[in-house]
C-alpha cells in the first residue's frame, strides 16, 4: 500500500484544512517541527482514523474529548480522510464528539503509533503494567475472557461434587445409624435400607388416618360440650334472677295494695301543682284541711314506692327475655354437640371392640331419647371415653412414628442412589474442566511465551545494531511464573545476566531498548499494511546512536507500508539533509509556525544539494544563497573525509572548523591518492565491479574548490567590498563544483556518503554505487 | 482481519486442537467451539455443556460396547 494524501480537517490543531501529500516514491515521512507546530495533530489523525483509540490524546491523566475538534467547531465539521493506492478512508466525528464514525469500516490500514510515553511505560512500569502496553499488540483477551469461565465452570463442578459427597456422606451415616438402633439386620444398611424403602406401609398410614379422624371428631365435639356447659351455667343464672325479681314484686305488693302504674303519673303532677303553690290550706283533691309540707312528704313517699315497684317490673321483664334467649342458644349448641357426636360415634364404634364396655356406652347415647339425654349421657360416661381417646392418641403417635421412620429411611436411601449415580457424572465433568483448565492455561501461556520470545531475537538484533561492542543486550521478555499477566524484562550488563535494565542501563540506553521492543512488535505483527508512526519518540542521542538508529529504520522500512516520523529533534533532520544519512527513502516535511487563524503550515523541505541545485537553475540568481549553500556544502564533505582519514587539524574545543581549515587539512599524500569510482548495476540490479567503472580523482576539483573557497565568506556570508567584485559566473562555478563534488561522493540511490569499510581496501556506499579510495592516509 | 484478531485466531486453533486430541471435546463441533473460543463467547454453562455432550456420547458408546 502506497499512502498518497491525508486530508485534515477541524481536528485538533487542524484549524483549516490541511492536505498532506505523501511521496509515493519514499517509505518514510519525516514531518519536522519544533513543539507545537501540529506533529501530534497530523499523528493522531492516522490514529484516530486507522484505530479505536485517540492517539496522544490519551496519554493525558484526563482526556476532554471536546478538543478532539479544533476549538469553536462543531463536530460534524472534523473529518480525516486518507487516500492510497488501494483505498480512501474517511472518518468523521460523531454527534456527540466522543469517538470517529468510519468509512469503510473494514480493511482499514493497520496503524502502529509509538509514542515517547509509552516506551517510559513499558521500560518504567511495574511487570503487570508492563503487559499491558504490549496489549495493542499480544492481545489474547478474547481467549482469557473463555478461559475465565471455564475456571468458574470447574469450581461449579468442584462445588457440585462437594455437595453430593456431603449429601451421600449425611443420607448414609443416617442410615447406618438407624440400621445399628435396629440391630444391624441384613448384610449392611445398604441392603437393609433397600428392604426398608421398599416396603408397603399403605395400611399403617391408613389406620393412622382413620385414628387421626377419631381423635380430630372427638376434639370437636369436645369442644362443642365446652360451649353447652358454659351456655348451661348461663341459663341458670337467667332462672336465679327471674325468680329474684319476681320476689321483690311479690313483696312490694304485699306492703301496699294501692300500687298501680297509672296513679304514679297523677301523683307526679299534684307534687308539681303543690310545690308551685305559696300556700295551701286544704287538700285540692278531697279539700280537708292540710298542710302544704305535710302533704308534700307524704306525696314523695308514695311516688318513690311507686317508682321502685315500676322498676321491680321492668327487670323482672329483662330477666325472662334473657332466660329465653339463653334457653334457645342452650338449645342451638345442644344441637350442635349432638351434630358432632353423631359423626364421632360411628367413627369411634370402629375402633371398639363389640366386647368393650364403651360399647354399651355408645349403644346408650345413641338410645338417649332426645339430645338433653344423649349429652347427660356422654357427661356421665366422659372420663370412660377420655381414657379411650387417649389410648387411641397414643397408639395414632407410634404408628405416625414408624410412618416417620420409613419416610426417613426412603428419603435417605434415595439421596443415597440418587447421588451415588450423580456422582459418575459430577467426578467427570470436574475432572474434565479441571484437564481442559489446564490445557487452555497452559497453551495461552506457551503461546505468549513464544510470541515473546521470538519477539526477544528481533528485539536482541536490533539492540546489538544499536549498540555494538557495548557488552549490553541479552534481552529477555517473558511472562513472570506464577503471575497471570506479568511481564518481566531481562538483560545483560557487562559481566552481569539477566539483570533487570532499569536498575543499570542509561536513560538513553532504555529508550532505544524501548523503541526496539516495540519496533520489533511492530514488525511482527505486521499485516503487510502497517503504518509506523514514531511520535517524537528520539529526544536527544548523540551522533553516533542517531546514525545507527537511523540505519536500523531504513533497514526494517521494507517490513511495513510506511514509516510516519515527527520530531523536533533537528540533528535527525540534519543527518538526512546533509547527506549523512540515507535520503533516498525520506520525504521531508517541515512545520511552521502555528496559530489558531493559519492552522498547521506545512513546507515540503529539501536536501542541501537539490536546494543548491535549484538555486543554481532558479531565473533569479539569488549570489549570496548560491555562494552559501555551496559553503556549507563544501564544510559538510570535508568534515565528512576529514573524519574518514582522520586528518590532523588544530583541535577546537567546540570543533567548528571553518571552511579553509577543513579544506588545508587534507595532506597532498593523501590527495594525490585520493579517488572516487562510480560503479555500474548489472541485469540483476546490482553494482557489478566487473561491468565499467568511472574513476574520478578529487584533487583537480578540491584544488578549484580551494581558489573558489574565499566567495562562500565574501558573498555568502558578510557585507564587503570584496564580494561585489567576485562576478555571477565565479559564484555560478563555485556553486557547480560543489555539486559536482557532492555527486561523485554521494549514492544516487540512496543518498549517502561512501561510509562503509566491508572490503578492507576502500570506502563504499551502502548499496555499493561509489567507492572512495583510499581507505587511509598514506604514511 | 485485524493482528489482534488473528493472534486470539492462532490460539484459538491451538487450545481447541489440544481440548479435542484431549478427548474433552467432540471434534464434530471443533469449528463452532473455535469460533466462539477465539470471540471470548463461551460463558460457563457453554463449557459445562460442552463437556457433558462429550459424557453422554462417551457413555453412551460405553454402554453400547
Amino acid at each position: 500500500m502506497k499512502l498518497d494524501k491525508l486530508h485534515i480537517k477541524k481536528f485538533r490543531g487542524a484549524s483549516q484544512p490541511i492536505t498532506l501529500e505523501f511521496d509515493q516514491s519514499k517509505k518514510i515521512t519525516m514531518l519536522f517541527g519544533e513543539n507545537g507546530m501540529g506533529k501530534s495533530t497530523i499523528a493522531d489523525a492516522l490514529v484516530c482514523l486507522c484505530t479505536d483509540k485517540l492517539g496522544s490524546i490519551s496519554d493525558k491523566s484526563s482526556i476532554d474529548k471536546d478538543y478532539i475538534r479544533t476549538l469553536n467547531c462543531q463536530s460534524s465539521e472534523v473529518a480525516i480522510k486518507l487516500e492510497t493506492n488501494t483505498g480512501t478512508y474517511l472518518a468523521k466525528l460523531n454527534g456527540t464528539g466522543s469517538s470517529f464514525v468510519k468509512t469503510p469500516i473494514d480493511n482499514i490500514p493497520t496503524v502502529r503509533h509509538l509514542r515517547r510515553s509509552q516506551i517510559i511505560s513499558l521500560i518504567d512500569a511495574e511487570p503487570s503494567k508492563r503487559y499491558e502496553a504490549l496489549k495493542d499488540y499480544i492481545d489474547v483477551a478474547n481467549i482469557i475472557k473463555s478461559e475465565d469461565e471455564l475456571r468458574k465452570a470447574h469450581r461449579t463442578t468442584i462445588n457440585a461434587l462437594e455437595n453430593i459427597r456431603k449429601a451421600i456422606i449425611y443420607a448414609e451415616s443416617t442410615l447406618k445409624n438407624s440400621w445399628e438402633a435396629e440391630g444391624s439386620p441384613n448384610t449392611s444398611f445398604h441392603e437393609w435400607a433397600k428392604l426398608e424403602a421398599d416396603k408397603d406401609i399403605t395400611e399403617q398410614q391408613l389406620l393412622h388416618q382413620s385414628y387421626i379422624g377419631i381423635i380430630g371428631a372427638w376434639r370437636e365435639v369436645e369442644s362443642k360440650r365446652g360451649e353447652v356447659v358454659k351456655a348451661l351455667k348461663n341459663y341458670n343464672i337467667c332462672i336465679v334472677n327471674e325468680t329474684d325479681f319476681l320476689k321483690i314484686i311479690t313483696d312490694l305488693e304485699a306492703g301496699n295494695s294501692s300500687l298501680d302504674n297509672s296513679l304514679l303519673n297523677v301523683l307526679i303532677e299534684a307534687e308539681k301543682f303543690i310545690k308551685n303553690k305559696s300556700e295551701i290550706e286544704n287538700c285540692p283533691v278531697c279539700e280537708r284541711p292540710e298542710n302544704k309540707n305535710d302533704l308534700l312528704i307524704k306525696i314523695s313517699a308514695r311516688v318513690e314506692l311507686m317508682k321502685e315497684f315500676q322498676k321491680a317490673q321492668l327487670n323482672l321483664k329483662e330477666a325472662k327475655k334473657l332466660k329465653e334467649q339463653s334457653e334457645n342458644t342452650l338449645k342451638t349448641l345442644v344441637k350442635s354437640f349432638i351434630d358432632e357426636l353423631d359423626i364421632f360415634i360411628p367413627k369411634f364404634n370402629l375402633y371398639v371392640d363389640n366386647t368393650d364396655s364403651l360399647q354399651d356406652i355408645l349403644n346408650e347415647i345413641a338410645d338417649g331419647n332426645n339430645n338433653n339425654d344423649k349429652y347427660r349421657s356422654v357427661n356421665k360416661n366422659l372420663l370412660l371415653i377420655v381414657k379411650k381417646i387417649k389410648e387411641i392418641e397414643l397408639d395414632a403417635g407410634k404408628i405416625l412414628k414408624s410412618i416417620n421412620q420409613y419416610n426417613l429411611i426412603k428419603q435417605h436411601h434415595n439421596t443415597s442412589v440418587i447421588n451415588r449415580s450423580k456422582r459418575i457424572k459430577a467426578n467427570y465433568l470436574a475432572d474434565a474442566t479441571e484437564k481442559a483448565l489446564q490445557i487452555v492455561e497452559s497453551t495461552r501461556k506457551r503461546f505468549i511465551e513464544e510470541e515473546l520470545l521470538s519477539i526477544s531475537k528481533d528485539v536482541e538484533e536490533f539492540y546489538q545494531k544499536m549498540h555494538p561492542d557495548e557488552q549490553l543486550g541479552g534481552i529477555k521478555l517473558f511472562l513472570k511464573p506464577g503471575a497471570k499477566n506479568s511481564l518481566e524484562l531481562n538483560a545483560d550488563f557487562y559481566t552481569s545476566l539477566s539483570v533487570t535494565p532499569q536498575s543499570l542501563y542509561s536513560e538513553s540506553h532504555l529508550d532505544t531498548l524501548g523503541i526496539c521492543i516495540f519496533l520489533a512488535l511492530a514488525k511482527k505483527y505486521n499485516d503487510g499494511n502497517t503504518i509506523l508512526i514514531l511520535d517524537d519518540v528520539v529526544m536527544s542521542v548523540d551522533e553516533d546512536h542517531l546514525d545507527r538508529f537511523i540505519e536500523l529504520l531504513h533497514e526494517q522500512v521494507h517490513s511495513f507500508s510506511h514509516i510516519l516520523i515527527t520530531t523536533h529533534y533537528r540533528p535527525w533532520k540534519d543527518r538526512y539533509r546533509h547527506n549523512r544519512a540515507p535520503t533516498d527513502q525520506v520525504h521531508f516535511v517541515e512545520l511552521r509556525k502555528w496559530n489558531l487563524a493559519t492552522g498547521i503550515r506545512l513546507q515540503n523541505s529539501k536536501i542541501d544539494i537539490h536546494e543548491l541545485r535549484n538555486a543554481i537553475d532558479a531565473d533569479y540568481f539569488d549570489r549570496q544563497r548560491i555562494s552559501n549553500l555551496a559553503g556549507t556544502i563544501l564544510e559538510n564533505i570535508l568534515d565528512f573525509l576529514s573524519i574518514k582519514y582522520q586528518c590532523k587539524i588544530s583541535r577546537k574545543v567546540r570543533q567548528d572548523y571553518v571552511l579553509s581549515e577543513l579544506l588545508n587539512c587534507l595532506s597532498s599524500k593523501l590527495l594525490k591518492v585520493m579517488k572516487v569510482a562510480h560503479l555500474e548495476k548489472n541485469s540483476e540490479g546490482v553494482y557489478d565491479d566487473l561491468l565499467k567503472i568511472n574513476e574520478y580523482e578529487l584533487k583537480p576539483i578540491i584544488d578549484v574548490l580551494k581558489q573558489l573557497s574565499a566567495i562562500r565568506n565574501q558573498v555568502g556570508s558578510h557585507y564587503n567590498f570584496d564580494g561585489s567584485l567576485v562576478s555571477d559566473s565565479d559564484i555560478e562555478e563555485f556553486g557547480n563544483k560543489v555539486y559536482d563534488f557532492a555527486k561523485l561522493l554521494i549514492c544516487p540511490i540512496n543518498g549517502n556518503f561512501p561510509d562503509k569499510n566491508k572490503s578492507g581496501s576502500y570506502h563504499e556506499t551502502r548499496t555499493g554505487s561509489i567507492r572512495l579510495y583510499p581507505l587511509m592516509e598514506p604514511s | 482481519m485485524s493482528e489482534i484478531e488473528n493472534v486470539n485466531l492462532k490460539l484459538g486453533k491451538k487450545i481447541s486442537s489440544e481440548l479435542v486430541d484431549n478427548e474433552l471435546i467432540n471434534a464434530e463441533i471443533l469449528n463452532s467451539f473455535e469460533k466462539q473460543l477465539v470471540e471470548g463467547k463461551i460463558k460457563e454453562l457453554d463449557w459445562l455443556k460442552v463437556f457433558e455432550q462429550k459424557f453422554k456420547i462417551t457413555f453412551q458408546s460405553e454402554d453400547e460396547a
